[in-house]
């Protein structure tokens, strides 16, 4: 059996997408009860960069890789007899 | 008044030092794997699910770091010249607001015990009360005797304006 290396990236993009979606119910979290302060402000400038550069790094590791590939998975062969 | 208190900043260094150690484990793994066995890497699928798998552990301990502050700096204390007001965070989905009128304030306790607290001067301060819950407690609040003090003398005032309430 073969499968491409696509698969990966696509489940890389949904668990990405929830970890995204926490994000931005922390970040609303924060704005909504929270008092709007240069600690707040500053704490999330930093999620935001240190995020911004780990998809920017994965990108650049990402891109030189051929997602096209595929990898043979071998079957365990089942015998039968009769 | 309005005085508001929260944790020491200290209390962060908890989850910013697990934060910085979940960093350093990839690093580390790399190196481990590049040395012990570097063709490893040559198997076709080895290094994309190395970089995936890099990506979503970094996003996880930058969202572990985020959640943490947040649980830290939305646990505040507000003492006011009427009330003292307690608000939790606990994780994400759960918010506790306890209230408590001065008039219910019936005594002040700070301690600074250790040798980190009484080196930055941070304590607890219990207020034992009227009400249906007995203590209302700060934990780990810069200047915890000062702090007191100033709740009582705030108590000694509202209860001197207001002694019909009591």
């Amino acid at each position: 059996m073969t499968i491409s290396l696509t698969i990966f990236l696509y489940v890389y993009f949904a668990v990405l997408a929830v970890f995204l979606l926490f994000f931005l119910f922390i970040f609303s979290h924060l704005l909504k009860y929270s008092f709007l302060s240069f600690t707040t402000f500053f704490i999330s400038f930093i999620v935001l960069a240190m995020l911004t550069i780990v998809l920017f790094e994965t990108y650049t590791f990402a891109s030189v890789i051929d997602w096209n590939a595929t990898i043979d998975i071998p079957l365990p062969e089942f015998k039968t007899t009769l | 008044m309005v005085k508001i208190l929260r944790s020491h900043a200290i209390i962060s260094l908890k989850f910013i030092l697990v934060t910085l150690v979940l960093a350093a484990v990839p690093v580390v793994f790399y190196y481990l794997i590049t040395s012990i066995q570097p063709d490893v890497l040559e198997i076709n699928f080895v290094y994309p699910l190395l970089v995936l798998g890099g990506s979503i552990y970094y996003v996880f301990a930058i969202l572990f770091f985020f959640n943490s502050f947040v649980d830290y700096y939305l646990d505040v204390w507000i003492v006011t010249n009427k009330r003292i007001i307690y608000i939790e965070q606990t994780g994400l989905f759960a918010r506790t607001i306890s209230e408590l009128r001065l008039s219910r304030v019936q005594d002040v306790a700070s301690e600074v015990k250790g040798f980190m607290q009484t080196l930055l001067g941070f304590g607890n301060i219990y207020v034992q009360t009227a009400g249906k819950e007995q203590r209302f407690n700060f934990f780990q609040v810069p200047d915890a005797n000062h702090v007191a003090r100033i709740i009582l003398e705030t108590v000694d005032r509202y209860k001197h304006e207001n002694p019909d309430e009591q």
